[in-house]
């Protein structure tokens, strides 16, 4: 492991040479340079593309900003004697650039907001018209930019050393290896995670304790920090910035490197970037059919390798790769086997877990939950059952805190717990699984549990963005115990599968152990035996036991009455969102009125 | 005479192989289950009849013309109608707009009046539809969504019905109601039922004769009575405590 670092600190120096090799300034800071510069960019956006999963059509904006707080801050009197420019605080670069990717970060921050109501085609549309409006404002603020005429800037010097022309190259490098450092370590990180989460189930990544607004925003702030580094840099690449440079079209052009190099890697960003520079220059002979041609390579590229060039490269790359993750897996074996995953177990009492106290919902004039009452003992399993409709899902809702209840109260352990958003309950100690799986489909099943453990880890942003100590022990320590978990389940052989290639019964397997990961002490279980065959059924059956030994109260909806009678040490009948019946199994089977309501007279339901 | 026949189906899904040859058949106005459990085959042998996907190799017949090339839309215009599992009703649609889809082919035909008369039937048989067609379909419980997923597969009219988990997530009332409508179509007669169950039990009491998939290939078969007594399948897919 050491080595290969080493290796790699080796194979970053490498570039350095370039400047030295290639003894032209267009290639080096006109191509190369230019690369670098947009490749931080395309990362900043693979932030926010990839990882949340929203589409940003306005990132020129943010390059903008960038580069004109740069422009202005900088700018000398001397090489803009003809300009409507009344303003020249006359930083230096150095001084200039923390300010630029401040400001950026706070343009950032802004858009952040509206994206947490919209998504998809409408958030799209917001950042383009986010984008539009930083190019008209700085069209229009003449005082301050020089409007269309643009802005010229001294060239770069750094400690008295000319840094343009070639050298240029020693200061953006740098810089990039920087970027790419931390996006690499936030993004494989717990942080990267919530984000990934936040893309593919909001209500799942909630439930696991991630706030969406929270990571939501976090994303946005840094993708246009990194996006204003960028545009600062870029404002050095000619010395001059013109508002023309920062058009929608700019915005568009950077999606399509992203895309056409492969989302969530840094390699791809890096591709996309050289394909963005050198290609249009690769098909100058063609002359008029340049951009047809390069637009039809693009189309190819995408028909081909729908994840891109990176894509390809990791497809590739796979093949060779199995024995490395046999190494962790028997690593990772060995550590699990350490660890105990009830720590604080402690037997069933008498103490009411949860609490539900003339719980009402209303949706418009349908009454779906009428005045439930409802109470859970610590470390006993409760079935709740009653036809499709009757207000099962909606109980489970006013539980996590999707919906505000209309009236009545909810307590865990005699704490309320009515008012509390959904992901601080997972905090408090509530986790569910879903009837329609819910899990992070591109995610391995590892990566889905530890998604669930989010609360557990503590690492600060800084120890995560440069991967410090402490954050790598965090780490590790949760892939072995959220491994245990896999194991708790029995999908350890599972663990780098991604859950969208799990069987429908492993699945419903791996929604239990991610929620079991986040430590709950009421466990809403929403079907869990859906779909499943009488053997699958027996060992969630034993499962549930296990978990209840535990200590932890589980809720258990479900249509299996032979499950519902083995496991549930009581049940509630719900009709009409109305409670008729409550009892032991027993009871509830020879109920007349959940006969009729529910249990119907087949032979399989029992009575 | 066979109305549906398999012969040795291969289907891969990349590198993974689902179907590793099955063969069966279907006699005209038969019910026809395939029990199994998750992931055995079932609902890649329906997603392939109906020509969803396209097998690696073997063939599938209709009233003895091979189907296998035939993309799915047009697979429907030949009389079989697929009622997908986990109802995938169109769920911004209201009810009546879904039942209407359903008679897509018909409607274009000009048999609006017939198609009219059919709906009312099926409002007849499940009231709970009539009483929300105008609702968007997706508000509706579990238990309505299957029954207008299976509405909208008989306002098609088919010859050949193609039913997937149809108990899949409703309250065992429910299921009695879904069962005892197969029931009723069965004994209509005017159409052939090809099932795929989770619920063995269920499944075994309306078949005619069924079919136990295992891993890709079909372990047993027998009429449906035979099945149910069978010590094997009642130990793999019935459970314990079933008289």
């Amino acid at each position: 492991m050491k080595i290969k670092n080493i290796l790699y600190c080796i194979l970053l120096l490498v570039p350095l040479l370039l400047p030295q090799v290639v003894d032209n300034q267009y290639y080096v800071q006109g191509v190369f340079c230019r690369i670098i510069i947009y490749a931080m960019l395309v990362a900043s956006l693979d932030l926010i593309v990839g990882y949340i999963g929203d589409v940003s059509i306005g990132h020129a904006g943010f390059f903008a900003i960038g580069a004109y707080t740069i422009g202005i801050l900088t700018a000398t009197p001397e090489l803009n004697s003809d300009s409507t420019m009344t303003w020249f605080p006359h930083l230096s670069f150095f001084t200039a650039l923390p300010i630029a990717i401040l400001l950026t970060a706070l343009a950032g921050f802004v858009l952040g907001f509206p994206a947490l109501r919209l998504s998809g085609p409408y958030l799209a549309v917001v950042t383009i018209a986010y984008g539009l409006l930083i190019y008209t404002f700085i069209n229009e603020q003449e005082t301050f930019t020089n409007g269309t005429k643009g802005i010229s800037l001294e060239p770069l010097e750094v400690f008295g050393l000319k840094a343009s022309g070639s050298n240029f190259f020693y200061v953006v490098y740098p810089f990039l290896v920087l970027v790419m450092f931390v996006i690499q370590n936030l993004t494989k990180s717990y942080w990267g995670r919530a984000f990934e989460a936040i893309k593919y189930s909001e209500t799942a990544a909630m439930m696991c304790g991630v706030s969406k607004s929270y990571y939501k925003i976090w994303a946005f702030v840094f993708s246009a920090g990194i996006a204003g580094l960028a545009g600062g840099f870029f404002s050095q690449l000619d010395a001059y910035v013109a508002p023309n440079t920062f058009s929608y079209n700019f915005s568009v052009e950077f999606l399509i490197a992203l895309i056409v190099g492969g989302v969530q890697s840094i390699l791809g960003n890096i591709l996309g970037a050289t394909v963005m520079v050198v290609f249009p220059d690769l098909f100058t002979n063609f002359n008029d059919y340049r951009l047809i041609i390069f637009g039809l390579s693009l189309l190819l590229v995408l028909f081909f390798m729908p994840q891109g060039l990176a894509g390809a490269v990791n497809a590739i790359k796979k093949r060779f790769s199995t024995k490395k993750t046999d190494q962790y897996f028997a690593d990772l074996t060995k550590r699990a086997a350490e660890i105990v995953l009830f720590d604080n177990a402690n037997p069933a009492n008498d103490q009411v877990a949860v609490q539900l106290t003339d719980l009402t919902m209303r949706f418009g004039g349908l009454v779906a939950v009428n005045e439930l009452n409802m109470s859970i003992k610590k470390g006993t399993v409760h079935g709740l059952i009653g036809p499709n409709g009757s207000g099962k899902s909606t109980t489970v809702n006013l539980l996590t805190g999707i919906y505000p209840p209309a009236s009545g109260s909810v307590t865990l352990f005699g704490k309320s717990i009515g008012g509390e958003v959904t992901y601080k309950r997972a905090k408090l100690g509530v986790a569910r699984t879903f009837q329609n799986l819910q899990l992070f489909s591109d995610m391995t099943a590892l990566q889905n549990v530890m998604v669930g453990m989010h609360n557990s880890f503590h690492a600060s942003l800084m120890s995560v963005c440069l991967n410090l100590p402490q954050a790598q022990k965090e780490e590790k320590r949760a892939q072995a115990r959220a491994f245990a978990w896999l194991g708790f389940v029995g999908l350890e052989e599972s663990a780098f599968v991604e859950a969208k290639n799990l069987s429908y019964g492993q699945a419903r397997l791996l929604e239990i152990a991610r929620a079991l990961a986040s430590n709950p002490t009421l466990l809403l279980l929403d079907e869990p035996a859906a779909g499943l065959t009488a053997g699958e059924i027996e060992k969630i059956n034993v499962l549930i036991q296990k978990i209840k030994q535990s200590g932890i109260s589980v809720l258990l909806i479900e249509h299996h009455m032979d499950m519902v009678m083995a496991v549930s040490d009581e049940v509630t009948v719900l009709d009409f969102g109305k409670k008729i019946a409550e009892g032991t199994p027993a009871q509830i089977q020879n109920n007349p009125a959940v006969i009729t309501a529910y249990l119907g007279t087949h032979e399989t339901s029992f009575h | 005479m066979k109305i549906l026949e398999i012969k040795d189906l291969v289907v891969n899904y990349g590198k993974v192989t689902a179907l590793k040859g099955i063969s069966l058949e279907v006699q005209e106005g038969e019910l026809v289950a395939v029990i199994g459990s998750n992931g055995a085959g079932k609902t890649t042998t329906m997603n392939t009849i109906s020509g969803l996907l396209s097998p690696a190799s073997g063939d599938i017949l209709l009233n003895g013309k091979s189907i296998c090339k035939i993309p799915a839309h047009e697979v429907t215009a030949l009389g079989i109608s697929h009622v997908p599992e986990g109802r995938k009703v169109f769920a911004s649609m209201s009810v009546i707009d879904n039942l209407l889809l359903g008679a897509y082919l018909r409607l274009r035909k000009g048999e609006k009046k017939q198609v009219m008369a059919d709906i009312d039937n099926i409002y007849h048989i499940f009231p709970r539809l009539k009483e929300r067609q105008n609702q968007q379909s997706g508000t509706l419980s579990g238990g309505e969504q299957q029954m207008l997923a299976l509405g909208r597969a008989l306002v098609s009219k088919p010859k050949l019905l193609l039913l997937d988990e149809p108990s899949m997530g409703l309250a065992p009332v429910i299921i009695d109601e879904v069962f005892k409508l197969i029931n009723t179509i069965k004994a209509r007669g005017d159409m052939t039922i090809f099932l795929v169950e989770q619920l063995a039990y269920r499944a075994l009491e309306v078949a005619d004769r069924a079919y136990v998939v295992e891993q890709g290939r079909i372990s047993l078969t027998g009429t449906g009575k035979e099945l149910i007594t069978n010590p094997e399948v009642r130990k793999a897919y019935l459970g314990a405590g079933k008289s």
